[in-house]
Parts: C-alpha cells; structure tokens; sequence
C-alpha cells in the first residue's frame, strides 16, 4: 500500500541518512576511537567457572608487571563501588534480588566478592600503559577457585537441593509472575473440543552487535567531575544510576556522551562493570582510563537474549475459533539480573502471548529463575518474538488438528478492527490496527492461493517447499511513565525533544535518545523541517551528552521515534506557534491572519507584510519589541510521556526449500508486511524491517548460546556462534500498511525490532509445513530437518 | 584480543628458516598467518619465535612440468591459485577448483598459502579432500634433509609434519578426466561440515575403471574411502555410493557422525555426477 | 622491532613488538581509526584494508610482517572530501545502519569491482562471506554494489 502523504513533505520522504557520510568514510567516532591524552588502558580478568568460591587472589607478580599502574580485585572496591542495581522487575509480584545497600534490587557486583557465578564474571581489573601490557598483567594474575555446583538449566535449578545462587534468593526463584484468568482458561482448555499442546524452547541468543561495548573515563580534579563517554544507549539513565547508586557521587560530577555506536539490538542499554571502573580508575590514577571488550568478552559478558523454556497450549473449537491460550514458562536470567532483564522475561512475553487474536481466556505464568550462565537482557523484539513463536507455531499446529487452512485459522481468529481498541485480558490494550488487511496482504502478495502448485512444481524439482505465516501485535514505544510504575519499571519512561533556532534561521535539534545504528540525525531533522517548513540543510541534530541533551529515557523497546519523535514534533509546534504570534506583532496584524508557508509568514492580500522565517529568528534573539510577556529567543522543550504504548502489527509469510537428501534449508523468499503507522523516511524503515528479519532467520536457523552442565560457554566466539551472511538473506517483497496510532499526536508506532518478531516463527512454520512434521526445535539445522524426514512425522 | 609476547623473525633464506625453526620446539613458522594469528590472539598458541617464510620467494610459484603434473611452491596463496590461468586450464573445470571456489572467504584467500592450509590442518578442510583424491604429494624439507610426503600419508597424524620441518611444495598430478568436490558448509566457520572429494576415470565401457573417494570435515581428519572406491569401481554411472562404515565419523557439537555418514554417500553421489559429467565433456 | 611500511601512500615507520597486530599498528600508532576490530577470530572483516592491492584482515596479520607492504585504509581510498562511486551508493541507498562493519565492508568490495566492475548478486553476496552485518541484513549493501556496478555497465555501454 501507497502511504498518504501531501507532496513535497519532509515527512515520509525517503532521504539518505546524512549521518552515512561519516560511515562510509569510515570517519564516524566510535567510543573505541575516542582516546583522550594520556589515556591508559584497562582490561578485565573474567572468571573461568561457571560457580566457583574465590578462595585467594595473587596479584604480585601483575603489579610488578611492566607498564602496569593498578591491579584491583573484589577487596579492593568493596567499600567504594556499590553493586549495580536492577530497575525493572517483575511487576506486581513477590521478587526476590542479590542485596543493594540502597535497597533497591541490586544486580550484581562491579568485582566479584568471594564467589563467582557466572562465566565472564568480572574477578580483578588491571590498568596500564597499552591494551597489550594490561592484558598480559591480566594474565599473570593467579586466582585459586574451588569449583561449586553449578546449575545452568532454570527448571533444574528450581528443584530441591539444586545449587544456590544468591543468599537473598531462595530456591533460585526471582519471581513467579502471571498474568490473565487462570481458572477461566483451565476450565476452557478442560472443555474444549480440541487441544493442542507443545513444548518450546526459545533458545538463548547472543545478539552480537558489530562493535563490542566499551567505556572511557575522565577525571577532572579540578572540578571533581567524571566524564564517561561509553556504548550506552540510554545516557541519562546510566548517568543516574551509576551516580547515585555505584559510584555514590552527586549526579551533577558526572557526565555521560556516547558517540556513535555500533549496533546494540538490546544489549548496550545496561549497565556494566566497566563502566563505574573506569571512572573509579580514571580518578584513582589521575589519567583518563580506557577499556575496550573484545568478541570472546562480549560473548560472554554482554547481556543475552531469549531464553524461554515452555509448554503451551491453544483449545478450540472443531470448527475454528481459539477459545483459550495457556503458557508456562521457565525464563533463564542468568548468574544476576541485569539491569532490565526480569521485566522483559515477564511482561514483555507474558502480556503478548495471544498475538493479534481474540482468545477469551488466556493466562501466562513466568518462572524467572537464577542459574549459573551470562545474565539475561533484551534481544531485537525482545519478549514479544517469544510470545509470538508460540502462539504462530500453535496456530499452525490448532489448524491441523481441525484441518482447516493455516490463514483461515488466523482470519477468523483475529481481533476484528471494529472491535480495537482492544483489551487482549494478559494487560495490553491494543490501540488500533487492522490484523485481518495485513494478512490478507500479505497472502496477496504470497500468491497464497497458488501454493499447491509451487509445491508440486518443487517436488519435480526434487525440493520440499513449505510456506509459514506469521503474524503479530508487537507492544512498542515503551513510554507511559505510570503504566510502566505498574510494570516494576523503577523509573520514568518519557522523552524528550528539543528544538532551538538560531538567529541565522538554522536550528538545533537536541534529543534525548540514542541512536545504535536508526539514523536518527536524519529522520528527527525531518520531523521538525516537515513541521517547521525549511530546509533540512538548516537542521542539526545533537544528541547523546548529558550535558547538552535534555533528559531523555534512551533507546530501547522501539521508544526513540514513537515517544521521542512526538516530544520534537511537539516542541516544534510549540517553536512555530511563537513565532507566528512574534511575527503577527512584529507585522502589527493579529497572529489569526498571519498564513505560514515554507519559511515566510505572511498576511494574504497584503504583499507588503511578510516576514522571514530567519527574520523573525533573529527578531526573537534581539528581544526589541517583543508583545507583552514573550521571553526572547526559540528555544522550547518538551517531554512526552504517551498515555498507553502503540501497537505495530503485521503479518509475514516465508516460502523455505528444503534437500530432504541432506536437510539444507534455503529461505527462497520472504514476504513481510508491517504495520508501523505513518513512516518518516521509508528508506530508513525498509532497512530495519530487513535488518530485523535476517535477525530472525538467524535465530530459527544457527544461532544458539550453549553452555556445558558446569557453566562454561561453549560458544564464546564467531568461530563457534555462527551469525547469517550475505548469502543467508533471502529475496524479500515487503509492503506496509499505515493505521496511525492514536496515542500520539504523529500516529507513529515503533519500527526498529517489530518485524524480527514474526520471523522465527514464519521460518519455523514453513519448515514444518515442507516436512509435514509437527515441531522442531530450534535452531532448525540441516540434521535436524534430516532426522526429522527420516524418522517421520511425529518427531 | 591481543598475543602473547615471542620474537620474529623473517629470514632470508630456507636453510635459515629451517634451522631457527628446528632449534625450539616451542618455534613455529609463520606463513600466510589466518590460523596461527587466530590462535595467537586467542592465547591458544604460546610459541617462542614466529619463523615468517614471507621473504622466501623460493617457496612461491606455479610450475607445469611435462605431462601435466603441476608444482605450487608452498607459500603460493589460494588467490595466486585460483587466478592462474595455468591451474584455471587445468584444474577449473575439477575438484581442485571446486574447493577454490568455496573454501575461506576472498580476505582469507588472499593470505591463505597452499603450505599453510596443508600444516595447520584444520578440520574440515576442503583443499584436503582434493589433494588425497588428486594424489597430491608434499615436497617437505626439515632438519634432517628434505623428503616427500605421499598423498595417503598427509593426513595420516593430525599433522604430517615433524617438528622443524616445512612444506616447500605440493605436487599435483594431471586430474583425472572427472573429479569434483561438494561439501556442506558449517555455518560460523564456513568449513565444511561434511565435504566429499572425488575423481573418476571411465573405461570404453562407460564404466568406472579407476576412482577415488576423499572425505573432510567428518572425522578426526580427512581421508581416503578404499572401501567405498573399490564398491564403486566397475559400476555404471550414475554411480550410487554405499553408505560407509560407521566407525570413522564423529559426533560433534556441529552434527552427529551418522549424520556425516549419511551425508557422506549422498554428497559422493553427487560429485560423482558432477565429475562424470565432467569426464565425459571432457 | 623496526617495521617500515606505506600507509595511505604516507612512510611510516614503527617500533613494534612482534606481537602487535597491523590493526592495532593502523589504529593506535598511525591514529587511523576507521579500520575496526569487531572480533578476535579474523571472521567479521570490519578489519579489512589493503596490503598491496589485495583486501585483507589486520586483525590476522603481524604488523612487523608487513614491513615493505602498501597499506591503504579507508582513509586513503578517495580523495578528502570526495566519495568513490561505492561510497555514494551506499550512503544514499543506505547500506549502512551503525556505521561499524561498513569501512571493512567497502575494502572488501573495492576488490570486487576491481576484478569485476559489473558483479551479479550471487556474485556480490558470496564475495561478502568475509565480512559480518548485523544491521542491515545486507540487502542495502549488495543494492548499492549492483548499482556501481550498473553504472559501470552503461560507462562501458556508452564508451562503445
């Protein structure tokens, strides 16, 4: 479909990022590339046990080591770095967390104390002249461990007698969250005429961003201010926490600037060691301190993703209707929470697991569990691709069961768009949408009604083709500050925009998020030249310091341009509406007669009376004859804080052909239609939903974390985690539709991981329909699909 | 990541080389560096001195010698291979170019030596299977003076090699009129999890009179199959290849050794088909 | 340990240890931060830069084995301020999201079109198994690579 939009708009214009200049030039700052004078260098030394007691650690011979100028462990800090905390829990259940002594949920230690519990685990820190020569102290540091139990699956560290983790934390459990009508989906499961059940596991991923985290930290003593620049994507939160929760400084000495950042995908939006270290060093030493991770580090030290272990089941009738959905899940957050992780294992899956269809009676219970592995954070569409992979692989397999068609199934299910918005009773209302156009789009596009053909046409090929549908409501735009109060978000979850012009007419656009790679330099600019009317040239947009940018929440859930866009959109307006009612007095007419078009105001049928956007700037920054009770300059912020998320929603369907002689997979074509609400730049969007997709495939196709019985990861670099190439990504025909969400004023909805959501599952479900079988766990290798043919249907 | 510390040196000469390499078993050379740099970095290799053969022109070039039999000096990259108009003509249309059109990716290429990829060995590697099924022998000069390494014997330790000994070259003999290589790919390392060598020679009667069988990738190293050759010879194309026996192939956390048994049949059947083809264009 | 080289065309001279890796030599030496090191395991390519004309990872190779080489880096590709015909075509058809793989990406694919000005797209994705994107899913990148080479196309059409 063709979005509507007026001509020569800013708004919805496919305009090359400005920000890819820099990139292709490879002159773009990365923080690895910011090396202030006489920087010195920090590596880690990481734990090599999954459980392990630190019994002694000797760091005499480190400490001597050339070029050396610290060696810290655990002790050494105890007392002046707090733990990290957790800000998103569980909400409105019973959690249980590793202390803090500020009483917030703390999430573990910047050096391990006594006891390590995961691989990766920061144990002592060395600082010196090179990379080179830290690290080789590093690795002449002796720590004697006496090896602990470990347990590394969340269902066997909930059993009796199974090694604790956490003094705090009895049994291992976290948190034990539910959402929607237990009894009600139990008794309509019981009575149902049909009920199909299956048991999931949603793999553990490493998200695996190009550019591995690092930090730098700068000390001023004659200010005693502290400057981190590091890969955060949410700058004035980190700024917040690690001010006044680990360092224990006031919020006004520290300052936080990410530059441009290499890709994220979830993982650069929590806290880490290194980064009240280097702070920490940085003053102790007297010289800015740098640390840089590396891949093998990043594997094992990054926050994950995924990781849901399930059994679930969908009860309906003989003749199509879904009358009830049930998930248990066991959610593996790893050795500690990190910084957001318990509250996207449970609500962001919980609340999402009925997908665009109207179940009567839902209910999830999420087990969040303790055990000896890497913590858990988000990764790409976070939650919801879980929720979504179980309900798109039910679907299918419900639609077997009544031997109906796999879109008639999904058809007669789906929320009607009479009946939006619509409460689906796990917690969400979705805003707005139409699931039922999308679908049938996307069939269209599919040539859906021509598939049995294509499948003969493969067989004669010697080839099994499957087709997958897949279709989802992704929650997005993590906003509403007090709704989120109820998530167990320890925090607010506004943002912000800025708009300031100067008196040559440009302007300055300052926002609060981040951008990991979403070109956000380019499509906020438009924003504010589409409701400003001038030229994008004119526009600059600032980001990512705390000491320039407004307070903004960061860069996560699909939030930057669904409640930071509206925030600029807003402060625009607000920017054009004085400047209306400055020039109107500036002309001596009243401002309802003053028209504005592409950078003039004017009075029509009065040539003589114009006024310049750029002159009434400079009018502004001059102050004369302002009308009574203007304040002089443009320079307007504003928070916005939605009142309810939005809603992106869409359908995909993957066509796979599958070697049964060898189970080799080829994702022949992939159609995605996507729902995101009106589109600022569709060259900008087109490349997420690709980037999103490829992510996917990754999962369902190679991508698994895996870790011995003892902790150790097996997959600690790329030799071993196997990502998808060039030659993986198949041929796409995408399409959009543009329902506008009504929670803010742009009707934007998020666009950066919705349609990673749908994927693993569009993948998964035409693996199964080419195979005729009925599950196959991820990630689907070639072996798997052979011994799935080979041992028949019910594998 | 970032090596531990050793010295280097670069000599100029191979009887240099081969004596520094020779006078530390902690010594290892140095040649187009995509393995040994990775384990470096990795602290999987902690060697003494790194003996770089880069300045030893005497171990780069292609020479054909009458009757078609081809010598690659050892230092001679995969890229210098694949771009040779000599080898193109001769081994383009076969195994050997078939695993030059796979194997590594163009970067690793461009620094990979034949040498190299022969000494480190690593699993799954497609130049093995061709070179057992081409009769490939190694030119190898040590310590103790130089000797030749037969095809059979290369793979026969997890590295032919003795300490302070270096490839100086690879004979390659004429290819038969068909040979092919096919292999699954393993995904993060783009190996092969399964690769499968074959040559082929048909008699008047169109059927096989001479062929061998070559695998990479399924077990602890890449060999030769006699037993499948020998259940293959005689037979008419298109050749079916018997499942092998079980005992060679391993299990890993890649894919099972049944798995790769099973493969291994089906992926011979069809470099099989390839190569007849190609023997029959030829 | 002396290494002598060119960089970007420039002499550079350095007093190495062994051990350093020509990345670390390009990044924390000569200051020339465009080239990246995203793994440990000569996998990814965003290392990628030229040693005598042929694309290869500095993360994989010895800075004092490339003593004598030409090194040219992202930085010496074109000339300030001007942008290759590769360069353009992925800045304005996007095939760059973070930024971060896209400099060992464009040394990789300068190569490509060196040996063949007009690729195909299976010819341009196998080409990029050497070089790991997480942002885009590659399908910008290998549109502005068929665009170069198109354009080389009807260069060639119209020298005719």
């Amino acid at each position: 479909m063709t979005q509507e939009t007026a001509t020569q708009r800013v708004f919805g214009a496919a305009i090359p990022p400005r920000e890819n200049a820099g990139f292709v030039r490879g002159e773009a700052v990365f923080t690895a590339d910011y090396t202030p004078p006489g920087t010195i260098h920090m590596e880690l030394l990481r734990s090599e046990h999954g459980h392990a007691k630190i019994v002694s650690i000797d760091t005499t011979t480190a400490a001597a080591m050339p070029g050396v100028r610290a060696v810290i462990t655990g002790a050494d800090i105890a007392e002046k770095l707090l733990p990290l905390p957790c800000i998103w829990i569980p909400g409105g259940v019973e959690s249980h967390f590793p202390p803090h002594p500020y009483g917030v949920p703390g999430a573990g230690f910047v050096l391990a104390q006594e006891r390590v519990r995961f691989i990766g685990e920061s144990v002592a820190a060395v600082v010196a002249d090179t990379p080179y020569q830290a690290l080789d102290a590093v690795n002449a540091i002796v720590v004697e461990y006496e090896p602990l139990p470990a347990v590394v699956d969340p269902r066997a560290a909930l059993a009796e007698g199974a090694p604790q983790l956490h003094e705090a934390v009895k049994g291992n459990l976290n948190a034990y969250w539910t959402c929607g009508d237990k009894d009600g989906t139990d008794k309509a499961i019981e009575a149902a005429e049909v009920v199909v059940e299956l048991d999931i596991v949603n793999q553990r991923t490493i998200n695996n961003p190009m550019e591995p985290r690092a930090a730098v930290g700068e000390y001023d003593p004659a200010t005693d201010c502290y400057t981190l620049h590091a890969t955060s994507q949410s700058p004035h939160n980190h700024r917040f926490l690690l001010a006044a929760l680990v360092l224990g400084i006031p919020f006004n000495k520290l300052r936080l600037v990410a530059t441009n950042i290499g890709g994220s995908f979830g993982t650069k939006g929590y806290l880490y060691p290194d980064m009240p270290l280097v702070l920490y060093l940085a003053k102790e030493l007297g010289v800015p301190v740098k640390w840089v991770d590396t891949r093998h580090g990043l594997m094992r030290s990054t926050v994950q993703g995924r990781d849901h272990t399930q059994k679930v089941v969908v009860a309906g009738t003989r003749d199509g209707k879904i009358t009830a959905l049930r998930c248990t899940s066991w959610s593996n957050l790893g050795a500690y929470p990190s910084t957001i992780g318990p509250g996207v294992a449970t609500a962001l899956m919980g609340r999402s697991i009925s997908g665009p269809y109207e179940i009567p009676h839902a209910f999830a219970e999420v087990y969040a569990v303790f055990t000896n592995v890497v913590p858990l954070g988000a990764q790409r569409g976070s939650g919801r691709a879980e929720a979504t992979y179980l309900m798109e692989r039910l679907a299918d397999r419900y639609a077997d069961a009544i031997g109906m068609d796999r879109a008639e199934v999904r058809l007669r299910n789906m929320v009607p768009p009479e009946k939006l918005p619509y409460d689906n009773g796990l917690g969400w209302t979705y805003d707005s949408g139409d699931y039922p156009t999308a679908l049938r789009l996307a069939l269209q596009h599919a040539g859906y009604d021509d598939v049995d053909r294509l499948k003969a046409e493969a067989r004669e090929r010697g080839k099994l083709l499957g087709v997958g549908i897949s279709s989802y409501v992704a929650i997005c735009g993590v906003g509403p500050s007090t709704r989120m109060s109820k998530e167990g978000m320890l925090g607010g979850t506004w943002e912000s925009g800025n708009v300031r012009v100067h008196p040559s007419g440009e302007i300055a656009v300052t926002i609060g998020s981040q951008s990991t790679g979403q070109s956000h330099e380019t499509v906020f600019a438009q924003i504010v030249a589409d409701v400003l009317q001038v030229s994008m040239d004119v526009i600059r947009v600032y980001r990512s310091d705390t000491e320039k940018a407004p307070y903004g929440q960061g860069t996560y859930g699909s939030r930057s341009y669904s409640v930071g866009g509206p925030a600029l959109y807003l402060a625009a307006q607000e920017i054009l509406l004085k400047m209306r009612t400055a020039a109107a007095a500036f002309m001596g007419v009243d401002q309802s007669v003053v028209e504005y078009r592409d950078g003039v105001f004017s009075v029509p049928g009065d040539p003589d009376k114009t006024k310049t956007f750029a002159d009434t700037a400079m009018a502004l920054w001059y102050g004369w004859n302002l009308p009574p009770g203007m304040q002089p300059t443009l320079d307007e912020t504003v928070f916005f804080d939605p009142p309810d998320f939005n809603y992106p929603f869409g359908s995909h369907i993957a066509f796979v052909e599958i070697d049964a002689t060898t189970g080799e997979v080829d994702v022949t074509k992939y159609v995605a239609v996507d729902d995101s609400g009106p589109i600022g730049n569709p060259l900008v969007v087109q490349g997420q939903v690709e980037g999103s997709i490829v992510h996917g495939l990754g999962q369902v196709l190679m991508e698994a974390a895996r870790f011995d019985d003892e902790g150790h990861l097996l997959t600690d670099d790329l030799r071993s985690y196997a990502i998808p190439r060039a030659t993986d990504a198949p041929f796409f025909d995408l399409d959009r539709t543009y329902v506008p969400s009504p929670h803010n004023p742009m009707g934007v909805k998020g666009a950066g991981e919705t349609a990673t959501v749908p994927a693993a599952a569009a993948v998964s479900n035409a693996i199964c329909d080419a195979i005729g079988v009925r599950d196959i766990p991820m990630p689907i290798t070639p072996e798997k699909i052979w011994r799935a043919l080979r041992d028949g249907a019910d594998t | 990541m970032i090596p531990t510390t050793f010295e280097y040196t670069a000599p100029d000469t191979l009887a240099d080389a081969v004596r520094i390499l020779a006078a530390d078993p902690a010594n290892v050379a140095l040649a187009g560096g995509n393995g040994l740099i990775t384990l470096l970095q990795r602290r999987e290799l902690l060697p003494a001195t790194v003996v770089d053969l880069r300045k030893l022109d005497v171990l780069r070039g292609m020479r054909l010698a009458s009757g078609g039999r081809l010598w690659i000096g050892a230092m001679t990259t995969l890229t210098e291979l694949t771009d040779d108009p000599r080898v193109r003509a001769a081994h383009g249309n076969g195994a050997l170019g078939d695993v030059l059109a796979v194997t590594g990716d163009p970067q690793a290429r461009n620094r990979a030596t034949i040498g190299g990829t022969i000494a480190s060995a690593a699993p799954g590697s497609d130049l093995a299977a061709a070179l057992l099924v081409m009769d490939a022998t190694l030119d190898v000069i040590g310590p103790d003076g130089s000797r030749v390494i037969k095809s059979d014997d290369i793979y026969s330790g997890t590295t032919s090699l003795d300490h302070g000994e270096l490839i100086t070259g690879v004979h390659v003999e004429p290819a038969e009129p068909g040979s092919a290589y096919v292999r699954l790919t393993e995904r993060a390392t783009m190996h092969a999890l399964c690769g499968v060598a074959v040559t082929v020679a048909l008699g008047m009667d169109g059927a096989v009179n001479r062929c061998r069988i070559a695998t990479t990738g399924t077990s602890t190293r890449p060999a030769r199959l006699t037993e499948l050759e020998r259940a293959v010879l005689a037979t008419h194309p298109p050749i079916s290849v018997p499942v092998p026996d079980a005992s060679r192939f391993v299990d890993d956390a890649l894919a099972s050794g049944e798995y790769r048994r099973q493969m291994t049949s089906i992926l011979a059947k069809r470099a099989f088909a390839r190569a007849v083809d190609r023997a029959r264009n030829a | 340990m002396r290494t002598d080289l060119k960089v970007n065309g420039s002499p550079v001279q350095a007093d190495v240890e062994p051990r350093v890796l020509l990345v670390d030599l390009l990044r924390d030496v000569v200051g020339l931060t465009g080239t990246k090191v995203a793994c440990d395991t000569a996998q990814c390519g965003s290392c990628v830069v030229h040693v005598n004309g042929m694309s290869q990872k500095s993360c994989a190779i010895l800075a004092v084995a490339a003593d004598g080489a030409d090194v040219t880096t992202i930085e010496g590709i074109d000339e300030p301020g001007e942008l290759t015909g590769l360069q353009t075509a992925l800045r304005d058809l996007h095939g760059t999201q973070c930024g971060f793989c896209t400099p060992g990406m464009i040394m990789s694919l300068l190569e490509l079109l060196r040996r063949n000005p007009t690729p195909n797209e299976p010819e341009i994705r196998t080409w990029l198994t050497g070089n790991l994107c997480r942002c885009t899913g590659y399908h910008s990148v290998v549109r502005a690579v068929l665009r170069v080479a198109q354009e080389a196309a009807s260069a060639k059409e119209g020298a005719k």
